[in-house]
């Protein structure tokens, strides 16, 4: 929905507060109440399917397939379809620019290795069937819980194959298929991308679509390993509206957004993977 | 009532034919040159590496970048090839527009592909090769009966158009095809597998230069007639939009210099054109290839 | 694949060959480890050939060399728009490079490098993500409530850029500036010119406007609007520790980039 110039105003002036006035009286660390399902797709090796308040709507489906790793440059493929956009629009070629930057610079490569020859390619489709917000934040969520809950089958046949040649072979049960992080040995924790709005001094983590148009600058920062990570750049959020606001950013800006991004994307992550435990063994989505 | 005064220029996009007739009246062209003046055409730069070899091309105001590449293809059993080949040249014209090539754009990259075609200047031979293979640090011929063809793809951009494009689109490819070098094709290990995948280009041979059926390059030039006062004006590289859309009697003829290579008529308002008017034509364009060729 | 059934574009089965290891070891493009301890111009800029309004049929028009790398910008507008009123200019930012030229592919996102270049409409992913980011740099420079009714198209043509010794983010830097020159060439009102730099680090060491290919933590690129020391744009990979010192070199960068924009300007 676009703003009148009046409720622009109204809004714009409300958020300059300190602390900002946010129309859902959000916190500036806070997101969006979300729901999610996992693991849902019976032909998917990991799957999430995430809804936000506001209607926006994520299905993600990570799959997986055995790849020569000599002829393989590349064990991660990002895939984007959001509904209502041409796959060859910028809108969409920017989020999976962005998407696979994120997983390809922190993503623990070696539990996708599973003989010297062999290994693990991962495809990561997503789908965004509704969205009225800028999409990554949710997208990049979705892919947390899909990958997190993601299972490979286990390896039966040799892990050393170097001397003699040997296609790999698989244990059929699938009680044995192990999560990326049992494969690595350690908790692990996909990267996510948080968006930050900027407005006056304030940073607003998860900018809603009404925010958005009346934002000075957006920020869109990693989070992996516990801290923040790259890539962390600047963005244009408000892809439709009037741009009358937008401006430049203060490097305390960006400062206080790793800053901010260390200090409560640990509860983010935290809830999401709350979220999984309790959704396990459910597998019903409707 | 009054009446309106329009600068030249002005006049020149909104009525383009009456402002032609005016100035062809008094003499002179909106561009400020002679009827029989071509715009300058020169190789800004020129280089040629182990995949590339790109030019600069200036015609007037025009800038041609002229990019050639090389992919590779394997021929198979039994296909003999045609005796000459050609480029598979595509262009585009810089006009603040993005999408589908344009009709001009498809149409100039087709009368290039034909050109270089019909002009016999490729020969297949020069383009055929057997790789070699490296053993020991040494490259060694190949013992195979598997020929491999490079094919040479001709990128052409073109900033800042200002009349018809085929003249210099043809100058940029000649005298790019003239500086390309092509290097020694290899497998890096007599153990691997015969396959376009496989082949490598050689870095510390010297180049070989493209062997073609051309001394020197061939130079097209257009002409454009037009009736005036019941005679027929001779206009040499036609130039601005009043030019282009209303003189529609248009010749181009490519040469060398010597000999002639191409030459097309198109006859578009039906002017009665005499023998002594191709002749000149013709007299004109072989000495403005001398001319080119010579600097 | 190529979908374009409308030019001659050559066998789509044809592949372009890599160019092999060369036994001289003179020219080898190895990461140079020694780069930061030499310190070998830890300070300064590479040199580089700017020039303006070349292109009369662009509103305005840049060319930029720097290194290997080639860019050269046309900007069109304010023109027109044929649809509904709208209170500003809109304003957009295509960029591709020529269709022979290797882009980064780090991400392995935009295919593969060795297949026909022929007939490729589209723009890439590298492309698309440089189109949005140089656009969101530049949009709080210009003036677009003094346009409305109209667009102004900002076309990004990259002739050479070799992304073996120069990565994506040195040439985002200099598209930047291209761009912010070609913008002042058409006479678009701006609030200020924007200027970037890049630096690489590894955490001890920076290097300014670095060419040749180093091991690096971090790699950050910053534009600025010098004039009130906004930043406009930011992009950084690696690592994230010492940020406000890197954002401090590529001020300085920018700010020596901007003085010699200025008295180009000036002077032509």
């Amino acid at each position: 929905m676009l703003l009148s110039p009046a409720e622009r105003q109204y809004l714009y002036d409300s958020l300059v507060q300190n602390p900002p006035i946010r129309p859902d009286a959000r916190n500036v660390f806070q997101c969006r109440p979300l729901e999610a399902t996992t693991t849902f797709l019976p032909s998917s090796n990991g799957s999430a399917r995430l809804r936000m308040t506001d209607g926006a709507e994520c299905i993600v489906s990570v799959k997986s397939k055995v790849v020569k790793t000599a002829d393989t440059p590349n064990l991660l493929e990002v895939d984007v379809d959001v509904q209502g956009y041409r796959d060859d629009s910028n809108f969409v070629a920017t989020l999976k620019y962005n998407l696979s930057s994120l997983l390809h610079k922190n993503f623990p490569f070696e539990a996708l290795k599973l003989t010297s020859r062999y290994s693990y390619k991962l495809f990561i489709d997503c789908i965004v069937m509704s969205n009225t917000s800028y999409p990554l934040t949710i997208i990049s969520m979705a892919i947390y819980l899909a990958l997190k809950t993601t299972k490979l089958p286990k390896l039966v046949s040799e892990v050393d194959d170097v001397n003699v040649e040997e296609q790999p072979t698989f244990s059929d049960d699938w009680e044995d298929a192990k999560t990326l992080g049992e494969a690595t040995g350690s908790d692990f924790q996909p990267p996510v991308f948080i968006t930050l709005g900027v407005i006056g001094s304030s940073l607003l983590f998860d900018p809603s679509l009404e925010e958005e148009q009346v934002l000075e600058n957006g920020l869109i920062v990693s989070f992996y390993d516990g801290k923040a990570q790259t890539p962390l750049q600047n963005i244009n959020l408000a892809l439709n509206s009037n741009k009358n606001n937008y401006k430049g950013l203060k490097s305390t800006h960006i400062v206080s957004a790793i800053s901010m991004v260390n200090k409560y994307c640990g509860m983010i992550i935290h809830a999401l993977d709350t979220l999984i435990d309790q959704d396990e063994g459910d597998g019903q989505v409707f | 009532m009054e009446s309106i005064s329009f600068k030249p220029e002005i006049l020149e996009r909104i009525i383009p034919d009456v402002s032609l007739e005016r100035h062809l009246k008094i003499g002179i062209r909106s561009n400020q040159r002679l009827f029989d003046e071509f715009k300058n055409i020169q190789i800004l730069s020129q280089k040629s590496s182990h995949l590339l070899t790109t030019s600069y091309i200036q015609n007037g105001n025009t800038l041609v970048i002229c990019n050639i590449s090389y992919g590779i293809t394997e021929l198979l059993g039994g296909e003999t090839p045609e005796q000459y080949s050609s480029v598979y040249p595509t262009l585009s014209i810089s006009r603040g527009r993005s999408g589908a090539p344009t009709d001009e754009e498809m149409n100039l990259s087709q009368k290039l592909y034909e050109s270089t075609l019909h002009s016999r200047i490729l020969p297949s031979n020069s383009l055929i090769f057997k790789p070699k293979v490296m053993i020991d640090d040494n490259l060694e011929d190949l013992d195979t009966n598997k020929q491999f063809k490079f094919n040479l793809f001709v990128n052409l951009k073109v900033f800042d158009r200002s009349g018809p494009l085929f003249d210099v689109c043809h100058f940029a490819l000649v005298t790019s095809l003239k500086a390309v070098k092509l290097p020694v094709i290899y497998l890096n290990d007599s153990f691997v597998k015969l396959s376009i995948d496989n082949l490598l280009a050689y870095p510390d041979a010297e180049l070989v230069p493209l062997r073609l059926n051309m001394e020197v390059p061939l130079v097209s030039s257009n002409f454009g007639l037009y009736n005036l006062d019941e005679k027929n004006l001779i206009i040499c590289d036609l130039e601005n939009e009043s030019e282009e859309s209303n003189i529609i009697s248009k010749v181009n003829v490519v040469s060398d210099g010597k000999a002639f290579n191409e030459f097309t008529l198109i006859n578009g308002s039906l002017l009665n054109i005499t023998r002594d008017e191709i002749k000149s034509l013709l007299r004109t364009s072989k000495q403005r290839a001398k001319a080119i060729n010579s600097v | 694949m190529n979908t374009d059934r409308r030019r001659i574009l050559g066998p789509q089965d044809a592949r372009i060959p890599d160019l092999g290891i060369s036994t001289n070891a003179n020219n080898s493009m190895d990461i140079d480890p020694a780069g930061f301890a030499a310190e070998k111009r830890s300070s300064d800029i590479q040199k580089m050939f700017m020039k303006t309004n070349f292109i009369s049929n662009a509103n305005g028009s840049s060319y930029i060399e720097h290194g290997d790398t080639i860019v050269q910008v046309s900007v069109f507008g304010p023109r027109p728009i044929k649809s509904s009123f709208i209170e500003q200019a809109s304003f957009s930012v295509e960029c591709r490079f020529l269709p022979h030229l290797k882009q980064d592919d780090a991400l392995d996102i935009d295919g593969d490098h060795h297949s026909n270049p022929n007939g490729r409409t589209g723009l890439s992913y590298t492309e698309h993500k440089i189109s949005s980011f140089v656009e969101s740099c530049l949009v709080p420079s210009i003036l677009l409530d003094k346009y409305p009714k109209s667009t102004i198209d900002l076309h990004i043509t990259v002739i050479e850029h070799n992304s073996e010794s120069t990565s994506l983010t040195n040439l985002v830097n200099w598209i930047t500036v291209a761009s912010s020159l070609a913008l002042v060439d058409s006479g678009v009102e701006v609030r200020d010119i924007v200027t970037a730099g890049h630096i690489i680090s590894d955490g001890q060491h920076v290097i300014l406007d670095p060419i040749e290919p180093v091991s690096k933590r971090t790699d950050c690129l910053v534009c600025f609007m010098n004039l009130k020391n906004e930043i406009v744009g930011i992009w950084v990979d690696g690592d994230l520790d010492n940020l406000d010192t890197a954002i401090e070199e590529c001020n300085k960068m920018s700010r020596t980039i901007r003085g010699n924009i200025n008295s180009y300007l000036l002077s032509t």
